[in-house]
């Protein structure tokens, strides 16, 4: 079987399928352009950042004219994972601990201890000799460096289009034009499929009725409280999950070609929040009025870049989908400092994502359980189908930018229609486009 | 100054809440409570970066609520817990009216067929008001706060 995905309805076994899981690392994440990590994270010369992509341990590496190079993590001698940190600093080479085979920032070879003992076996010849090998598809795009794992592809521009505009509106946030990653990520380990997760960033039906004993439960205790004025921020972050349908539904869809797509075209929930003293000014001082209207009002909710990343621009804060096998998902959830911006604005961040994110998050038990119900309820072969119609529209197309109701189930059948594609093409490289 | 009544409100504490008796637990918090589970070790604060964890009586409150919700569905079988719990060590401040405890536990949790284990230290601040002790902060550290945790439901 190789349609998995007929328009309307997505077949089960892709969140069940462990076979699946191992191509759809590499016909999908090693043949897309995968967000790895933000430049902060690297900011001087031998700082090092490690994850994994597709299932294969990466580091990038700031070099000393500033570029940051990613580099597959692993000693080309005998297969050691060399910087075994999430973060850190190489110092002025990097050094394998197993055999002390040492490399140059970019991964070129540099010395092995009694390498006359190499000189009759023409080392040239061996994989070995290559150092540890950087990546080649690299792309930093305003501080966000994303890779794509396949040597041949879709090139980065062609890949996001004008997805990428939320990336812009994110950063111009910053009266600096400029993000910092804060701290260490949250890290909820989900038991189920990645791919519920990222279904879920653009589910705008959902959360008045999962989350109500959270974000309903904040409405009511706060009335019942009895207090006047300003609700607590909680309370602020909480309660726009129990906006209606028809909130939902004007609030828009966006749907871009390759999968992306983000909720809160005209209107999202993050737009209500209040003020902080003295941004608006700072604001206008880098942008004009004008811009900084425009920046502030464009107040997107959740954007998700295919396949794996979810970018809340208005409250800057970021989520990885990292999938680790068919039945198990952690996502990290990332936060960003607005350079230049007032302090409070960072203290708002930190408290939607304690919130959110956590895995002691109300909000995100709520979800969690309805994955992992459906993980369970899946296993029945009495329906081999997903829905995913809602608001379909016939002979729909997912070749162009599309705005479409805030409730339409569209930006998933976009997500799910790139992922068959990946998954059909001979490579996986040759379906973009 | 004898440390009993220090270490019986600790003990209380983890006896009222493994049996989710909340509302008599609430009354040994001070009105300004805070409970903090930070997100790496010697994290000096909680405001500027990430925590598992940092609520004050109203978002509590709101935690407490939410368990006894009959839309919770995550508590649908519901959660249990148990603290087994070292002998707290004591620092009673010199006004002999605020002191901070120590105590290495053991914090289960159990939902349905799972079962998670977390080895914590708990750092309670406690304050003596009108003869009585309550607790005015509550920090737990676990043992690695930065690993990819399931969820986590209950009250450390």
């Amino acid at each position: 079987m190789d349609n998995y995905f007929n328009g309307k309805e997505v077949h089960r076994t892709l969140f069940l399928d462990p076979s699946l899981f191992e191509r759809e690392q590499q016909q999908v994440f090693a043949a897309s352009w995968c967000y790895l990590g933000h430049e902060s994270l690297v900011p001087e010369t031998g700082d090092f950042f490690t994850a994994d992509i597709a299932g294969q341990p990466l580091a990038m590496v700031r070099q000393k004219n500033g570029e940051i190079v990613v580099l597959h993590n692993r000693c080309p001698h005998k297969g050691v994972k060399v910087l075994a940190e999430p973060q850190g600093n190489v110092g002025r080479f990097i050094r394998c601990p197993y055999h002390a085979w040492t490399f140059k920032t970019d991964g070129q070879l540099l010395s092995i201890p009694v390498k006359k003992e190499y000189d009759d076996c023409d080392l040239s010849s061996c994989a070995a000799h290559k150092g540890m090998q950087p990546v080649a598809a690299v792309e930093n795009y305003r501080g966000f460096v994303f890779v794509r794992l396949k040597e041949q592809g879709v090139g980065f521009s062609e890949f996001f289009g004008d997805s990428l505009s939320t990336l812009d509106n994110m950063v111009m946030r910053s009266p600096q034009g400029q993000l910092r990653a804060i701290g260490q990520p949250l890290l909820h380990r989900h038991r189920c499929n990645w791919k519920m997760v990222v279904d879920n960033q653009t589910d705008t039906c959902h959360p008045m009725v999962a989350h109500e004993s959270s974000a309903g439960e904040a409405i009511r205790l706060w009335k019942e409280t009895g207090h006047d004025g300003q609700p607590p921020m909680a309370v602020e972050l909480f309660s726009p999950f129990m906006a209606s349908y028809e909130f939902f539904s004007a609030m828009g869809i966006r749907t871009w070609p390759n999968g992306h797509g983000h909720t809160g075209v005209s209107n999202s929930i993050h737009k209500a929040y209040s003020s902080i003293p003295g941004y608006w000014e700072l604001m206008v001082e880098s942008y004009g009025e004008t811009q900084a209207a425009a920046i502030l009002d464009d107040t997107r909710h959740n954007t998700v870049y295919f396949p794996n990343l979810m970018v809340k621009g208005p409250i800057q804060t970021l989520r990885v989908i990292r999938p680790i096998s068919a039945c198990e998902t952690v996502v990290e959830s990332w936060i960003f400092e607005l350079v230049g911006a007032p302090v409070q604005l960072l203290e708002r961040t930190v408290q939607y994502n304690n919130l959110i994110n956590s895995p002691c998050s109300m909000v995100a038990h709520d979800d969690v359980e309805m994955y992992e119900r459906a993980m369970d309820g899946l296993r029945s072969q009495a329906n081999d189908w997903v829905n995913v119609a809602r608001l379909f529209e016939p002979g729909e197309s997912h070749e162009q930018t599309q705005v479409v109701s805030g409730t339409s189930e569209r930006a998933m059948r976009n997500f799910y229609n790139t992922w068959q594609q990946l998954m059909q093409a001979p490579d996986g490289s040759t379906a973009h486009g | 100054m004898d440390n009993s009544p220090l270490e019986q409100l600790i003990y209380q504490e983890i006896a009222l809440l493994d049996q989710q008796d909340f509302a008599a637990w609430q009354q040994l918090l001070c009105d300004d409570f805070h409970y903090w589970i930070p997100l790496r070790h010697d994290q000096p604060c909680p405001l500027r970066e990430s925590s598992l964890l940092y609520e004050d009586r109203f978002l509590t409150t709101l935690r407490i609520n939410r368990l006894a919700s009959a839309r919770n569905f995550s508590q649908q079988p519901k959660s249990r817990s148990l603290h087994i719990a070292q002998r707290p060590a004591i620092g009673l401040d010199p006004d002999g009216l605020s002191a901070r405890c120590l105590t290495p536990m053991l914090y289960c949790e159990a939902r349905g067929d799972s079962e998670w284990h977390y080895p914590v230290t708990v750092e309670h601040q406690l304050l003596c008001l009108a003869g009585q002790w309550k607790i005015q902060r509550k920090k737990v550290l676990l043992l690695n706060p930065s690993r990819a945790f399931e969820s986590l439901q209950l009250i450390i």
